[in-house]
């Protein structure tokens, strides 16, 4: 538990001293009186914004899997924020006179606040605003956060230069899509400072014993060099930009496949699990149908009250940041609660199975075997078994798991600056060239395709074609 | 038909071959704009408008022996990136090619496969910001997202290949 936050005072600064938290991934974090960047992120750290990540899991449902793993985006944001300082030092060892200290702290303040924009179990959640054509990536629901004028991390921000440029520029580090400089790369990089703090702390409250890292000596062997940051062919054509990331010198080679295979390992057997797969996609279920109800004008069909937080977002322009902000997990976890109550059956029995986790009934495509091409033709055969099902949403089909070395989502290409790089010869390679463990992992993807049944005699009907005919 | 015949289709009327997962999926993207109906759901990715659908159907491809993904390495930093090959024996299918018909399709795939790939990106993603997420200043949310990309010339090509393909922005 952090020390007990300082109230925010915005007519007053609040008097400074030295603070405290005790983090089970990194020991102690110091907010040192004196340090002007400390004491800014404490008082952004004591907002009410930054105090809502104390209610959103850093896992979402993984906690149905693994009940060690609870811890919430807030003690993840201020691991991140620590990370963060130690890659500007490194920043600034590298690049000597270059350093620019400026543009150093809006990478601090950007890594600690980079996740406010999560909404409550965020890939659930980001799922049914994907299914009702109103996605909008956690980043840029970060940055509207931070540019807020109703709110109380911008005030913090806009007093901490003259200039008042840093709220801007902390908003857009976070949101850019390209890294515009080595200062970028603490916030989005194959080495950023989210992916160093998740990896470790994931790994420690998960309890489990695959994905190791060798921090430290990764850390010693960061460098900086530039990549190109157009997608990969053949060239590039004229003149292909260029910017400054990490990579590692050579000794860090072996330390690097490690970081990678830790990565790949904890979306295989953690994040993509299929029980918790199973989870987000019957909540995301749950919160479909919530929505559906309350635009149709059926919000007492749901059980919740006209003011609920998830009836406000959920209702005819409803998504704004103020009731964006009152959802988080707590919230959706009494709704559910409230839902069980709820006149609409399908809603109070998906809400009662999820409170009591009789969940649904997952079908990997693995069951069939290893063959591939056999898998799709089973999945072919399924999806036309079940096509009556599969409209309704009594059987969910998902295809949205996938892992490679670098995405674990998909994705077109791997962004370049996502990629690992290694120094050989002075200049940097990509290490798929160098490292025939990691090489073999990153030529194919791997993809999941998993059904959710809610009975056991379809899983089982699913499994056995014949067994409809046979009785 | 199937999904992976739409990737079938594709590769094949590119020539057999076809460099690069962003080409292949800004492609499919701007034929659809142009009448292909793959049925395929796109959303905003980290280089434009992105289909997992397409990304499923080319899993399905080549699980049923119908394109090939093989690697290739960019020279100046061993970037690694795909070559989608049509397999012998795959054909591409009419139907396929949706009410944009084979010959428009293929003129277009063509003109597709022979562009920069980041000049491509730059028109899905204009159409995409203006079409789909309805960006009247497109140009500055481009900017905004893009970066450097949009510099040295490849803005203006990009707006001149929409132009040349009937999708001009506004």
């Amino acid at each position: 538990m952090p020390p007990k936050a300082q109230p925010l005072q915005t007519e007053a600064a609040p008097a400074e001293r030295t603070q405290r938290v005790r983090d089970p991934v990194h020991g102690l974090i110091v907010f040192r009186v004196g340090d002007p960047l400390a004491q800014l992120a404490w008082r952004l750290i004591a907002t009410p914004e930054f105090q809502r990540l104390r209610r959103i899991k850093q896992l979402g449902v993984s906690e149905f899997v693994f009940p060690g793993a609870t811890h919430s985006r807030f003690a993840h944001s201020l691991g991140v924020f620590h990370v963060a300082r130690t890659l500007v030092e490194i920043i600034k060892r590298e690049l000597g006179q270059k350093f620019d200290p400026t543009r150093a702290e809006v990478a601090v303040i950007a890594a600690l606040l980079h996740d406010l924009g999560h909404g409550p179990f965020s890939h659930a959640f980001e799922a049914v605003q994907k299914t009702r054509g109103m996605a909008k990536k956690h980043e840029t629901w970060s940055a509207e956060i931070i540019r807020n004028t109703q709110g109380k991390i911008r005030p913090l921000l806009d007093a901490y230069r003259p200039n008042r440029t840093f709220t801007d520029e902390v908003a857009h580090l976070i949101e850019a899509e390209d890294p515009v400089d080595i200062y970028h790369a603490v916030v989005s990089s194959s080495f950023d400072a989210d992916r160093l703090d998740y990896l470790r702390r994931d790994r420690l409250m998960t309890g489990t014993g695959a994905g190791a890292i060798d921090f430290d000596w990764l850390m010693e062997q960061l460098r900086v060099a530039e990549v190109e940051i157009e997608p990969a062919e053949a060239n590039s054509g004229d003149a292909p930009q260029r910017v400054p990331t990490f990579c590692f010198d050579p000794k860090a080679l072996p330390a690097a496949e490690q970081f990678l295979l830790a990565r790949y390992t904890l979306h295989e057997q953690v994040y993509l699990h299929k029980t918790t797969r199973c989870v987000e996609q019957m909540i995301a279920k749950l919160l479909k149908r919530a929505a559906d109800l309350i635009q149709q004008g059926r919000r007492a069909d749901t059980g919740l009250d006209a003011n609920h937080p998830l009836v406000r977002f959920f209702q005819k322009d409803g998504a704004t940041l103020a009731n964006f902000l009152a959802l988080d997990d707590v919230v959706v976890g009494g709704a559910i609660e409230q839902m069980e109550a709820a006149p609409d059956t399908d809603l109070s029995g998906l809400a009662r199975r999820l409170r009591d986790r009789e969940l649904y009934k997952t079908l990997d495509l693995g069951w069939f075997g290893h063959d591939v091409g056999r898998q799709r033709k089973e999945a072919r055969r399924i999806d036309r078994q079940f096509a009556d099902e599969l409209k309704n949403d009594s059987v969910i089909k998902d295809e949205g798991a996938a892992i490679g070395i670098y995405t674990q989502i998909g994705g077109d290409d791997d962004k370049t600056h996502k990629k690992l790089h290694i120094l050989d010869a002075g200049q940097p390679r990509e290490i798929t060239e160098l490292s025939v463990v990691v090489r073999e992992l990153a030529e194919k993807k791997r993809q999941f395709t998993r059904y959710y049944f809610e009975t056991e005699s379809d899983r089982n009907r699913a499994r056995s074609p014949n067994q409809r005919e046979t009785g | 038909m199937e999904r992976e015949d739409i990737v079938a289709a594709i590769v094949a009327a590119a020539g057999g071959k076809l460099v690069g997962r962003v080409r292949l999926q800004k492609t499919a993207y701007l034929l659809d704009q142009r009448g292909l109906n793959s049925g395929f759901d796109y959303e905003y990715h980290h280089y434009g408008p992105y289909s997992r659908d397409l990304d499923n159907a080319m899993l399905d491809a080549w699980a049923f022996g119908l394109v090939d993904e093989s690697f290739d390495r960019r020279e100046s930093d061993g970037a690694r990136y795909s070559i989608f090959s049509l397999q012998p024996g795959a054909s591409a299918k009419d139907e396929a090619f949706g009410k944009l018909g084979r010959d428009r399709a293929a003129a277009l795939i063509q003109k597709f496969a022979n562009i920069n790939v980041t000049v491509l990106e730059l028109a899905a993603t204009i159409d995409w910001l203006w079409r789909k997420e309805g960006y009247s200043d497109w140009r500055t949310e481009l900017t905004r997202r893009k970066g450097a990309k949009v510099q040295g010339g490849r803005l203006e090509q990009a707006i001149n290949l929409l132009n040349e393909i009937g999708l001009p922005p506004p």
